[in-house]
């Protein structure tokens, strides 16, 4: 179930917001945990016996982890194969076998596994819980409903933030309900939808008609430039709305999850740009691999390799196809030639001259991410830089109907900036702002009711991975 | 004053999904008239069902059409969200001199039916469209009276309700009864909605091959036109996401179909090329599957060829009739095809034109005969009408 679905605003939250909070405190995590096992089977009825597996699994290799403290590599051990072990057959195997095919002009059949909606955010999860557990950073979670709802609590299930057990330990135990909670995450709901349905969804359509179409390779500058702007301004959107949704749902259930996203289109260097983005994901691999890996407190060369590595398994966390991984490599380049060489230069510059270039590094960068072919790439690629304008009155003119989403691109480059922060922040104090505010955030529920009514198109990047 | 914002802001916000929510237990609405096609109904889940996920999909679908005000917010939606013909509308897309698109009369909305298949809206003998079906019979008069016409009527779904086979507006009588001077007329004849699916794209608001070629073979016989009609000898369907204009227009992108054409032998094809020598569409490239795809391309218009101000084919036969075709792009399927039984063919979309002058064009290309190939939409939009003033 998609949080963007009148299914989840009309009844399933309702109805859980009601039984939630009618409830003794006792009882409030067996509803979570129940409610979660339902929204996720919403969408995947047969991955459930694979979630309630997990669960069990991780819930009895952490107690005697933590009870047999002799052996406790060795649990860690099996823990780690049997949830990577999961990822990998279910994300990657057939990624391997095709290029062992390729490589080795072999014939062996790919096996016809659909993707468990949130496996990578999930796994990530409950590694990061056993690993903490293992290092005693956290305490065991001695009931099996607590740590099942600590690992498919249905706001950050499919598509993050990925919540370390640490940041909700206490949350899971004891935690407070008000209405302030309640309204303030209301409202960070209603923002996210807003996000997601009235902004990412529409210039989606710009997106998917010129990379989805098999003459991708043929457009000019112009059209891929469009392309790349309508892309760049869909994933932050869909994503970051869907990280609002799920932190808004956090807090009305008296949970605090982390920030996922700083405005990572104002950043003025790729260093700053990877502080924005997906924060919880970076800061999971600085925590799970860099660090354990050494760090920048080893020689040069393996510092280099650290972060090449760090880099190429954020790209491949993404997807099993190679542009994933050259995505996570174009960026881990950067940020060693930015650390070793432009830093400096990049200081002096002008603000805006740093923004710029940051921009487009981003947008390129998204090009390869929606690229999975490399072939495809190479000549879009090619194009990007070579063709000018040629074919542009074409392709609108075929395709006019996406004359009706430019709006949207509009509305997303000025909502790129931080100015609802700076407007918030500079009227938080202001009675009347706070009640407009409020009405505003009531008419933007509406419109993404009519939205939804009306448009079928509700694509979910993150949903895959 | 913080505490008193927060409940009234949760307590307005309850009460917006109070509605959606208590919408749902309301008695549920089967047809939606405006639309002409079956609402989706809630079902009582099955464990069948929801392993398939159909329960859940069924269920989406049912919120959307029995919510309330539903109908009402998909009309006003698509009517706001329509930017790109405000941009049309502008010319925005119209390079030639004589090309000035002017406002759109026409109040059409499409809808979709169950069976994927969408539809449009009815459109009645309200006095606004009488008042225009007037016009564009008084000013057509004048043409019988000028040059040999002939008439092509091609009834949409947009006149018919399927439900009881009735007509919403007889169009067809109105014209044979009103019109006046020296004519000939026929329409495109079928019965129901079986036969309206045969001949009709089920995203796209044209006719389809099946349907364009049958008007082909009514439009030769109307006109007693010579020459050997073009016969197609294979059907093809082309592997590709056809997204029609209806969909389009309400941005139903799932909705989706094949797309069929005819193949034509070498010997006894359309006339493809332009008197300038340019293709008109891309028959051709879509039959050696050198097409484009994309998710919202205009297939109808790409294949047959786009909307255009004036098109002029030549077989350089002067033995044969000179023809001119007024129409919007109902004509687009066609032309090509009636360009082969005539000297020059002549093909004008009034929509385009701020002054067409019937007299002089028909003066100048020596017109021997004059097709009005209209369709629903056609008698519905003023810009049809001739204005006669002092020509």
């Amino acid at each position: 179930m998609l949080f963007s679905s009148l299914t989840f605003l009309f009844i399933f939250l309702p109805l859980l917001l009601v039984i939630y909070f009618l409830a003794k405190d006792k009882y409030k995590n067996y509803i979570l945990l129940a409610v979660s096992l339902l929204f996720y089977s919403w969408g995947e009825p047969k991955y459930i016996v694979l979630m309630l597996l997990s669960i069990t699994v991780n819930y009895v290799l952490a107690l005697l982890l933590d009870k047999k403290r002799k052996y406790d590599k060795l649990f860690l051990i099996i823990s780690l194969i049997f949830n990577i072990g999961m990822l990998f057959s279910f994300k990657y195997l057939n990624f391997f076998i095709t290029n062992i095919n390729n490589i080795a002009h072999l014939n062996i059949s790919l096996f016809k596994l659909t993707l468990p909606i949130g496996i990578s955010f999930y796994t990530f999860q409950i590694l990061s819980y056993v690993v903490d557990v293992y290092k005693k950073e956290v305490k065991v979670q001695k009931n099996i409903f607590n740590l099942g709802t600590y690992i498919a609590f249905f706001p950050q299930l499919i598509a993050g933030p990925i919540v370390r057990y640490q940041t909700i330990e206490e949350e899971l135990k004891t935690r407070t309900h008000s209405i302030e909670k309640v309204s303030d995450g209301l409202r960070r709901f209603v923002l996210g939808l807003a996000k997601k349905v009235i902004i990412a969804n529409n210039v989606a359509l710009i997106a998917d008609t010129i990379f989805d179409s098999p003459n991708v390779s043929e457009y000019g500058t112009l059209v891929i430039i469009l392309g790349m702007l309508a892309y760049t301004f869909q994933i932050y959107f869909d994503f970051s709305g869907y990280s609002d949704m799920a932190i808004g749902l956090g807090k009305i259930f008296g949970f605090t999850f982390n920030e996922n996203f700083n405005y990572p289109y104002v950043a003025d260097s790729v260093t700053d740009f990877w502080r924005r983005w997906h924060i919880s994901l970076s800061s999971w691999f600085r925590d799970y691999v860099y660090i354990p890996l050494g760090g920048n407190r080893v020689s040069k060369l393996k510092w280099i390799r650290n972060i090449l590595v760090v880099w190429m398994l954020t790209g491949f966390w993404h997807g099993a196809s190679w542009n994933f991984i050259l995505w996570g490599l174009f960026y881990g380049i950067l940020l060693l030639i930015e650390k070793l060489l432009l830093s400096k230069i990049l200081n002096k510059l002008p603000k805006v001259i740093r923004w710029i270039y940051t921009f487009i590094i981003v947008n390129i960068g998204w090009l390869i991410f929606r690229l999975e072919s490399l072939d495809t790439l190479k000549v879009v690629f090619k194009n990007l830089f070579t063709t000018g304008s040629k074919g542009f009155y074409n392709f609108i003119s075929s395709n006019y109907d996406l004359v009706n989403y430019l709006p949207f691109m509009v509305l997303a480059l000025i909502f790129s900036f931080p100015i609802y922060k700076i407007i918030n922040d500079k009227l938080k104090d202001s009675t009347i702002y706070l009640f407009i505010k409020d009405i505003i955030i009531i008419i933007l529920f509406v419109l993404c009711v009519a939205f939804l009514i009306n448009n079928s198109y509700n694509p979910f990047i993150y949903f895959r991975f | 004053m913080e505490k008193v914002r927060n409940i009234i802001f949760i307590t307005t916000f309850s009460l917006v999904l109070c509605l959606g929510f208590g919408s749902l237990f309301t008695s549920q609405k089967k047809i939606s008239e405006s639309e002409n096609r079956d609402l989706y109904q809630f079902k009582h889940p099955t464990i069948g069902h929801f392993l398939k996920g159909t329960y859940q999909s069924n269920l989406e679908h049912a919120i959307e059409d029995q919510i309330l005000l539903s109908e009402s917010i998909k009309q006003n939606m698509n009517k706001y969200l329509s930017f790109s013909n405000i941009f049309l509308h502008k010319g925005f897309l119209c390079k030639n001199n004589y090309l000035k698109l002017g406002q759109k009369d026409t109040n059409i909305y499409y809808n979709f039916n169950c069976d994927k298949r969408m539809v449009y809206g009815y459109i009645t003998n309200d006095d606004n469209n009488e008042k225009k079906l007037i016009s564009i019979i008084d000013s057509y008069s004048k043409l019988n009276e000028l040059v040999d016409t002939y008439y092509y009527y091609v009834p949409t779904s947009e006149t018919i309700n399927f439900r009881d086979g009735s007509t919403t507006w007889d169009i067809y009588s109105e014209l044979t009864k009103n019109l006046k001077g020296n004519y000939k007329i026929d329409k495109l004849k079928y019965n129901g909605y079986d036969e309206y699916k045969e001949l009709f794209y089920a995203t796209d608001h044209h006719w389809n091959n099946r349907g364009s070629y049958k008007g082909y073979l009514d439009i030769v016989k109307l006109l007693k036109a010579t020459g050997k009609v073009n016969e197609p000898v294979d059907e093809v369907t082309l592997d590709l996401y056809f997204n029609g204009s209806m969909a389009r227009t309400i941005r139903k992108y799932d909705f989706q179909e094949k797309f069929r054409v005819y193949k034509f032998t070498e010997d006894n094809k359309p006339l493809l090329k332009l008197q300038n020598g340019y293709e008109y569409g891309q028959q051709e490239k879509y039959l050696n599957n050198q097409y484009e795809e994309g998710l919202i391309l205009n297939h109808y218009a790409r294949f047959y060829g786009p909307d255009l101000p004036e098109l002029k084919f030549n077989t350089k036969r002067p033995e044969l009739d000179n023809l001119l075709i007024i129409s919007n792009s109902f004509s687009n399927a066609v032309n090509v095809l009636l360009a082969t039984h005539f000297n020059k063919t002549f093909v004008v979309d009034l929509r385009t034109y701020e002054n067409f002058n019937p007299k002089e064009y028909i003066e100048k290309n020596n017109i021997d005969k004059v097709l009005v190939l209209m369709d629903d939409s056609f008698v519905t939009c003023g810009q049809f009408v001739i204005d006669w003033g002092n020509k």
